[in-house]
């Protein structure tokens, strides 16, 4: 049943395309084959390197402005989200918008954001950051919020009957019990927010989607391989990083 | 009636309570009361009510008719939190610890009922009333674990933290639900050493705890819930012991005899007939 | 025989790695931590840091015009929210994102399929039968890369590069959803076989199953559900991204959107605006379904 309807949704997809029209370039097999060329070898000088590195630096910076802005907006929206304070009708109210609030913010790809943003504030580095920053709280919010309501019950319970509120039952059990997945979670968003902040260069902010925007127009495939290649060690890096801190905090 | 067993040395004093529950662990109409500085025993097949005694004595449920008061307070009257607290403590089966944080703050969250919101967060970073951590474990003999993340300790240890954090909650009453059960037997008298170390010697006597103790020391009682007779009688002074949710007896732990523990443990299929709240026999 | 020397200074190593292990984490904590301050101080400092945008009246009071051309307020004509023809028109082109984040979805799917099981390093390890082999490693070292490096690479940077070779519409912009998307799905998946119960895999193997068998009795019925599950959840991902590739590979909603962006068409921008929230909500309602529907059929 359910392996039908996928088949049927990939014929539909398949039978929906208006495949009259040529689907390549009259040029496109040959700049295929000089783009998959021009990776033996990509551009390796020097001069490059040093603008590739610039450009990841960059990068880099916006990621990380952008995720810490995340969670920051992300954090309190989560707790909220989560229900463990909402004690009163009012709180639980409360509870329900900021889920809402969460779903919204989550709904619009951040480049969407940024594209909006550009035209409601002008073009800026915050205006990039913010259009990272609160898809990514809305995506944080819920699953902090998920995180925070899974810790193991027993403890809770034993630390409510020793008259702890709401808040200290929060502070001294759900928080450091869900701390290794909160940062677990996050830090694998930070990884995303990089390639986020790569692809706003399509608002016009620097790093390497900026650079490999650039060498494409001037077809410059060899430069573009280098600078993909710059991405790909940067996430896998990260990537690296974040397993690492993963395993620490499980031993 | 609850005017006559209300001495002035009276703590605990339990007026006709029950409770029912659809098949196990219901309790009949019980009366019982317990002076300042005794330590209870409390014995019983598994079902007998023993923890719905215990968790009716906590605050945690309350019950269908009758009342407990502790101190002359009603529980039914305090809210849960901050008043209760200061009167019950009680111990879980499993120690219930928060494994990722340090025995200091896993022993401090003791005192989140006497502390303000602000209190307890600015505590996460800079511990307030370490000293009463500090006496607590020292008391316990880890006082050098303190700063070791919970999760890194052996079960006994985690057990004696558990502990601890019973000792900085200050309350009159100590409840234990199955201390012991889980122990290999000379970690038991260990364990059940210090428990009732507590109530003879209330930490309130020692220099750290001073917070309630007035001239005339104000009495502590442990009820905690064990099966062992020898065990009983060395700690204990009173033995309560249930079957099926009544009092089946409640002696000295002195008079406690190993035929008492089996009338009390024989699974005598034809008694063993659903109770009915609030049905007497 | 273990004497006990050796076992101390096994618990030794293990009591320094775990000291190690802590400070690793908080070694990387303050690491984070001063990177943050770097990167704020880099931004804040660099040009067009907007800061000064946040406390000017002239930002805020932009931002409320653009607000109100949005809703068409100051317009003497009707907004194109209100007109069923416009309606209809952007519903066409809402249809065909939705075909093309079917189709990039297939496509990832489908190749993450074909590439996940030599993906594993317990399935190139010969761990699940099998024998181990110089070219068995080989595939599993270029599968993966292949998965990083697709990963790595944001959709919209993959369709800048495929509108050279292919003609603009539906299709370049399904492949650069599908080739991220592969490298998401086929990483995630050859994990999942990774971490698989190695239990019910030795126990079969010791009745003497073949790799054939192998792979159909224990791999895929374990691992089968949860790529499905994967595949769902990033479904959720690529119709929120068809407009961001549509930008660039102009087929579908996203050409619209920035057609209308650029000609100030601003009511015709929200009716795209609510069409791909109305596209975003059915595709996550829908993806909870069909994820209900593979837990209990």
């Amino acid at each position: 049943m359910l392996s039908l309807l996928l088949l049927g949704a990939i014929v539909w997809s398949l039978a929906s395309i208006n495949w009259r029209g040529p689907i390549g370039h009259a040029g496109g097999g040959a700049a295929l084959f000089d783009f998959v060329q021009a990776l033996f070898p990509p551009e390796l000088s020097a001069e490059f390197l040093l603008v590739g590195l610039l450009a990841t630096w960059q990068t880099v910076t916006f990621a990380v402005a952008s995720i810490t802005l995340a969670v920051l907006i992300g954090f309190p929206l989560g707790v909220m989200a989560s229900g463990t304070l909402a004690g009163s009708p009012r709180g639980k109210a409360a509870m329900v918008l900021v889920r809402l609030l969460l779903a919204s913010l989550r709904s619009v790809h951040e480049l969407v954001w940024a594209v909006l943003f550009v035209a409601a504030f002008g073009f800026s580095s915050l205006t990039a950051i913010l259009a990272i920053a609160l898809p990514y709280a809305g995506i944080l919010g819920r699953v902090y919020a998920e995180r925070l309501n899974d810790a193991p019950e027993r403890p809770l319970i034993a630390l409510r009957t020793g008259g702890a509120s709401p808040v200290g039952v929060l502070l001294y059990g759900r928080l450091p019990m869900a701390f290794p997945d909160l940062l677990s979670y996050s830090f694998y968003r930070f990884e995303c927010t990089i390639r986020a902040a790569a692809i706003m260069s399509f608002i016009g902010i620097r790093g390497l989607g900026f650079e490999i925007q650039l060498s494409l127009q001037d077809l410059m495939f060899g430069q573009v391989w280098t600078l993909m290649l710059f991405l790909v060690g940067l996430v896998v890096l990260v990537d690296l990083w974040s397993s690492k801190i993963r395993r620490s905090l499980a031993s | 009636m609850s005017e006559s067993i209300e001495t002035n040395d009276c703590l605990v004093a339990v007026d006709s309570i029950s409770k029912s529950y659809p098949r196990v662990d219901a309790l009949a109409p019980l009366t019982l009361t317990i002076q300042k500085g005794e330590r209870v025993a409390l014995a019983g097949p598994s079902g007998s009510g023993k923890t719905t005694l215990l968790y009716l004595l906590a605050g945690m449920i309350q019950p269908d008719s009758g009342q407990v008061k502790i101190d002359g307070k009603s529980l039914s009257d305090l809210k849960p939190g901050k008043e209760l607290a200061r009167l019950v403590a009680i111990m879980h089966q499993s120690n219930d610890l928060v494994p990722q944080l340090s025995v200091l703050h896993n022993v401090l969250a003791g005192r989140l009922s006497q502390w303000s919101l602000f209190r307890s967060l600015i505590s996460l970073v800079w511990p307030k009333e370490r000293h009463l951590a500090e006496a607590a474990l020292a008391r316990l003999g880890i006082a050098d674990k303190i700063l070791e993340r919970t999760s890194k300790l052996s079960g006994g240890e985690q057990q004696r933290v558990a502990i601890a954090r019973l000792m900085v909650q200050s309350s009159r009453v100590i409840l234990a639900d199955e201390p012991v059960s889980s122990l290999d037997p000379s970690r038991a008298q260990h364990i059940l050493g210090l428990l009732t170390g507590l109530v003879a010697s209330p930490p309130g006597s020692s220099s750290a705890f001073s917070s309630d103790s007035g001239p005339d020391s104000p009495g502590m009682v442990l009820v905690a819930s064990l099966h062992s007779p020898d065990l009983i009688r060395k700690y204990f002074s009173k033995v309560i012991g249930l079957r099926q949710g009544r009092l089946q007896f409640d002696m000295p732990a002195s008079d406690l005899s190993d035929s008492d523990l089996e009338s009390l443990y024989n699974l005598d299929e034809d008694a063993r007939q659903p109770l009915i709240a609030g049905g007497g026999r | 025989m273990i004497r006990p020397g050796a076992i101390v200074t096994a618990y030794r190593a293990r009591r320094r790695s775990r000291r190690r292990s802590i400070t690793f984490a908080r070694a990387s904590a303050y690491g984070f931590l001063v990177l943050v301050a770097i990167s704020w101080g880099y931004i804040l400092l660099g040009a067009d840091s907007g800061l000064a945008d946040v406390v000017s009246s002239q930002t805020w009071s932009n931002a409320g015009r653009f607000l109100r051309q949005l809703f068409g307020l100051d317009l003497d004509i009707m907004p194109a929210y209100l007109q069923l023809d416009q309606w209809a028109e952007k519903g066409k082109l809402a249809y065909h994102t939705l075909a093309m984040s079917v189709l990039a979805i297939s496509i990832a799917g489908f190749g993450a399929l074909l590439t996940f099981v030599p993906g594993a390093r317990n399935v190139s390890d010969g761990d699940l039968g099998g024998t181990p082999s110089r070219t068995g490693r080989a595939i599993f070292f270029f599968i993966r890369l292949t998965f990083a490096f697709t990963r790595a690479v944001p959709e919209l940077v993959w369709a800048l590069i495929i509108v050279f070779f292919l003609s603009p519409g539906v299709v370049p912009g399904a492949l650069a959803l599908a080739l991220h998307n592969y490298g998401v799905l086929g990483k995630l998946s050859s994990e999942a076989v990774e971490n698989m119960d190695p239990a019910p895999a030795r126990a079969i193997r010791s009745a003497g199953a073949s790799d054939f068998q192998m792979l159909s009795y224990v791999v895929l019925p374990q691992v089968l559900p949860q790529l499905l599950t994967y595949l769902l959840y990033r479904w959720e991902v690529v119709i929120r991204t068809t407009v961001v590739v549509g930008f660039v590979s102009a087929g579908g909603l996203g050409r619209e959107f920035r057609l209308s962006l650029s000609f100030f068409h601003y009511t015709e921008l929200a009716l795209i605006i609510l069409w791909y929230l109305i596209l975003v909500i059915g595709v996550d309602l829908a993806s909870a379904w069909l994820r209900r529907l593979a837990r209990f059929g």
